[in-house]
């Protein structure tokens, strides 16, 4: 009897024997044209990559670090990794300098491989404090070529050094291959870092296997089906739902030109299979939603008749009920004369697996979508134990995340924590016992989250035990829970809510959603030159009271927001106000950001905030805005 | 006899040290331009002319280029002496430029400007264009592969469709170093390419036109205000000043140049 592959690499292996020149593994739109890799071409980019490395000195469990956006030379260069027993690290993109240093250094990395200059530079910026690195590989070799350092080496010249090497290796590729072992670990994925220093989670590629192969099962993939390989590669979810289901399923993997033209080259794949963060949806739905405020004459009388029909068949679907026939003649009308326009307009018209993970998100983002006609299944993950739950399909139901997989034990502990045991186990965080420790509770693993599980099995996840608070008169929330719902809202990018055992009630730190906002003071000739001018408009404050006062209408009194103040600038993670994939960094930010809270439980009506700027040359300067606080 | 071997002789000349701008006059009635400015522009170096409004740097790039005839001097460029052809034929020699006020068509979209631009590298006939076979399909792939490469090169795939009409200021001034890449020049004049942008937008082009230096290796002017790029990115400074060269040196050598600092620095 065949063994399973119980390796990413033996995977590749197994899909290149099935399927080899006769179907396409990867797109890449290159020069304006979609270049296609089959799987014969992605198995022997790997095998010389793996020998090119393994020449240069790879050897087991040496880490090799990727930083770069999502490209088929990311995929290989982590292959190529595994199959030669070493680990992968994902850094993403836009990490500063000082936090690159960190990665590398904390994970001991002794190749890395970065995409362009851009990020060859902040390498070799470090690269005297980092001697284990022999060697730094790109792929994009614009800018680069008049770079004389030794250490420097181009992807190319790696695969032909490899190429050679076959030749005199005395084993195949096919026998290292089957040297790999499915206890062993495949990457070191660092935690998004909401608290404190980022941690690296590993995980062996059973656990990441028996995830994908469970959730597969459930909402099965199709080896014609696409996917889009958009969000950070660096991110624990792509690494899942893009790189390991490819393996798993044999589907098509499609990468973008650039981050800037994702939205384009969506619309010209139309994926089946589409995964995003929390924050991506929301800003698509309110994207979705300014504009259908902003349109006139017909449009808005569609959006007008129609928008309420697919609510109506949203309500039928969550309480699982049929569709009486009129509503599905009138479904069908809706859908070809207005969602169908907006699917298509965010690539999303042929979608039938649509996720959502690693965040909380807000069950009107879910709602909405599920009312254009995409059924967003919410996955509940963490880095440390990838798919707890998800939605089936057909089985969505907004304010949970689904039932859990099979692979999961998950229980409630008697604290309200999220417990789970079972097949996807994380080894713990890389040179960091102590944390690790923290992580288990009798044997059970503990999410960090508060939740229960309703009477349908399905699993409902308040927030991270971290992010409740206690307000003066004893009562407990989730900060997580008002912030999510907010950002429902097209003109609220983010916000921070503000609560304590020494207060009395709740307020909010808001950042605008500039562009939307921008949009709508535009049509009200509003005049404004930047964003702090714009958030802190009378007009613009008005707006937004409107839409926290929407949410306070639907909570109890003693949780309603009482005060509310515009931020001045947006959050950068390059300040370290977010994580790189967009959460916030709540301790920092309320330190941060400590004396306007301050002002605001001090019944002051304005703050003057003053703000040092560092500029790209060096120079600081100090920017200063009064800004206003609000009542509700 | 002798003046006609001299001639021919900076003929030679130029064709080695590629563009040679000898003892230029210009005047508009009794308005003198340009003074005997002379100065040249060898391969593998960067070269920016600079000087106070009204210097007369663009006149001295409208020479180069055949928009203006200049009384007296020559300029020598590959084998010809350009202000004794027409400017078509200048284009057709290897003369691209960009313009400091943007002249792209404001209706059609990045890819169709670039294209546009490669007309004088396009020479089927109208009969296979109108079918779009032959050496037309031929020419065109071999064109848009080209313009491809500059999208690549200035990161302008976002805007690829875009019409241009709608790009902000930033945007347009690199499609409209693109259109002069389009034409595959071996001397390329940017007429102040950073003008009116922010900082990151100068970084950026900034770093575009060191790209384009490091890979195409043309021969460049560049006409340029912002002294702090001027001084970072080029090799040599010819500086103008009422018409008249007053020096030519590296950056360290015009940064200390008393008649420089006294004419134009400071002010």
């Amino acid at each position: 009897m065949k063994k399973e592959s119980d390796t990413f690499p033996k995977l590749l292996l197994e899909k290149y024997q099935k399927y080899g020149n006769k179907k396409v593994a990867m797109r890449h739109k290159k020069f304006g044209i979609w270049n296609k890799y089959t799987w014969t071409d992605y198995y022997e980019n790997v095998k010389y990559l793996c020998f090119g490395l393994m020449k240069m000195g790879l050897k087991y469990n040496d880490k090799v670090s990727i930083i770069g956006d999502n490209d088929p030379r990311w995929y290989w260069t982590e292959l190529a990794t595994q199959a030669a027993g070493g680990i992968a690290v994902g850094i993403f993109t836009d990490c500063t300098v000082s936090e690159v240093k960190f990665y590398l250094s904390h994970s001991e990395s002794k190749f890395v491989f970065a995409h362009d200059q851009e990020q060859v530079d902040k390498v070799l910026e470090i690269l005297a404090g980092l001697p284990n690195i022999v060697k730094l590989i790109y792929w994009d070799i614009k800018g680069l070529w008049f770079y004389s350092e030794p250490v420097l080496a181009n992807i190319d010249e790696v695969i032909e050094i490899g190429r050679r090497y076959e030749k005199e290796y005395p084993t195949s590729f096919e026998k290292i291959i089957e040297n790999t072992n499915g206890e062993d670990i495949p990457f070191i994925l660092y935690t998004s870092g909401t608290t404190g220093l980022p941690k690296g989670s590993m995980l062996s590629y059973n656990s990441y296997i028996t995830a994908v192969n469970s959730v597969n099962k459930i909402n099965p993939m199709d080896e014609k089906d696409n996917y889009v390989s958009f969000i950070p590669p660096a991110w624990s979810v792509e690494q899942a739902t893009g790189f390991v289901a490819q393996l798993v399923a044999g589907t098509i993997v499609n990468f973008p030109e650039k981050p800037e033209t994702v939205r384009k080259d969506l619309k010209e794949i139309l994926p089946q299979i589409i995964t995003y963060s929390p924050r991506l949806w929301e800003a698509i739905c309110s994207e979705i939603q300014a504009k259908m405020n902003d349109v006139k004459g017909l449009k808005k009388l569609a959006h007008r008749i129609f928008l309420p029909i697919g609510r109506r068949k949203e309500q039928f679907i969550s309480n699982k009920k049929d569709l009486p026939l009129f509503l599905k003649l009138l479904s069908y009308i809706a859908d070809f004369l207005l969602f169908k326009g907006i699917k298509d307009e965010f690539g999303l018209s042929r979608v039938k697996l649509a996720y959502t993970g690693g965040a909380l998100i807000s069950p009107d983002v879910l709602k909405y979508f599920s009312t254009i006609g995409v059924n967003l299944k919410n996955v509940y993950w963490l880095s440390e134990f990838p798919f707890i739950s998800v939605h089936r399909n057909k089985g969505e139901k907004s304010g949970t995340c689904g039932p859990p997989l099979p692979h999961w034990d998950v229980k409630i502990g008697d604290d309200g924590m999220i417990l789970v045991k079972g097949g996807a186990f994380f080894k713990g965080y890389y040179k960091n016992p102590d944390e690790t420790a923290k992580m288990f509770r009798d044997g059970w693993g503990i999410t960090g989250d508060i939740g229960s599980i309703d009477e349908d099995g399905h699993l409902i996840v308040f927030g991270r035990l971290s992010d409740f608070r206690e307000l003066k008169n004893g009562r407990t929330f989730s900060l997580d829970y008002l912030e999510t719902r907010l950002r429902f809202s097209p003109y609220i990018r983010d916000c921070i809510a503000v609560a304590g055992r020494e207060r009395d009630y709740v307020s909010l730190m808001v950042n605008i959603d500039y562009q939307n906002v921008g949009n709508w003071a535009n049509k009200r000739h509003i005049g404004y030159t930047t964003f702090s001018d714009l958030s802190q408009k009378s007009q613009v404050y008005d707006l937004l009271q409107k839409e926290i006062e929407y949410l306070n209408n639907n909570l109890p009194d003693w949780l309603r927001i009482r005060k509310f103040v515009l931020l001045h600038k947006q959050l950068d993670p390059d300040e370290a106000e977010l994580t790189r994939t967009r959460k916030l960094r709540r301790e920092f930010l309320e330190n941060r950001y400590a004396d306007i809270i301050d002002a605001i439980y001090k019944d002051e009506n304005e703050f003057m905030m003053e703000t040092e700027i560092i500029y790209q040359d060096g120079t600081k300067g100090l920017s200063k805005t009064k800004l206003r606080i609000k009542d509700i | 006899m002798i003046a006609a071997f001299n001639s021919s002789w900076r003929i030679i000349e130029g064709l080695l040290e590629m563009l040679r701008i000898e003892s230029l006059h210009l005047s508009f009635g009794g308005l003198i331009a340009l003074n005997n400015v002379s100065f040249d522009v060898k391969q593998n170096e960067l070269v920016a002319l600079i000087g106070p409004n009204g210097a007369g740097k663009t006149c001295v790039l409208n020479c180069i280029n055949g928009f203006y005839r200049p009384q007296k001097g020559h300029i020598y460029f590959e084998n010809y002496d350009l202000t004794k052809i027409a400017s078509d034929k200048i284009a057709q020699i290897g003369v691209a430029r960009t313009f400091q006020h943007i002249e792209l068509y404001a209706g059609l979209s990045t890819i169709d400007n670039l294209m546009a631009a490669r007309h004088i590298h396009l020479h089927y006939n109208p009969f296979w264009g109108m079918i779009y076979f032959g050496e037309a399909r031929k020419e065109e792939v071999k064109s848009r592969k080209i313009i491809e490469e500059i999208i690549d090169l200035l990161d302008l795939q976002p805007i690829r469709d875009t019409i241009v009409g709608v790009l902000p200021y930033g945007l347009r001034k690199r499609v409209d170093l693109g259109r002069a890449l389009a034409l595959e020049p071996k001397l390329l004049i940017l007429d102040e390419p950073l003008a009116g942008m922010n900082l990151q937008e100068k970084e950026e082009m900034a770093r575009f036109i060191l790209d384009i230096f490091e890979l195409k290796k043309p021969l460049m002017i560049l006409v340029e205000h912002d002294m702090q790029v001027v001084m970072d990115i080029t090799d040599r400074i010819v500086v103008l000043d009422f018409g008249s060269k007053i020096a030519e040196g590296t950056p360290e050598q015009i940064k200390t140049n008393s008649e420089v600092i006294k004419v134009y620095l400071k002010k």
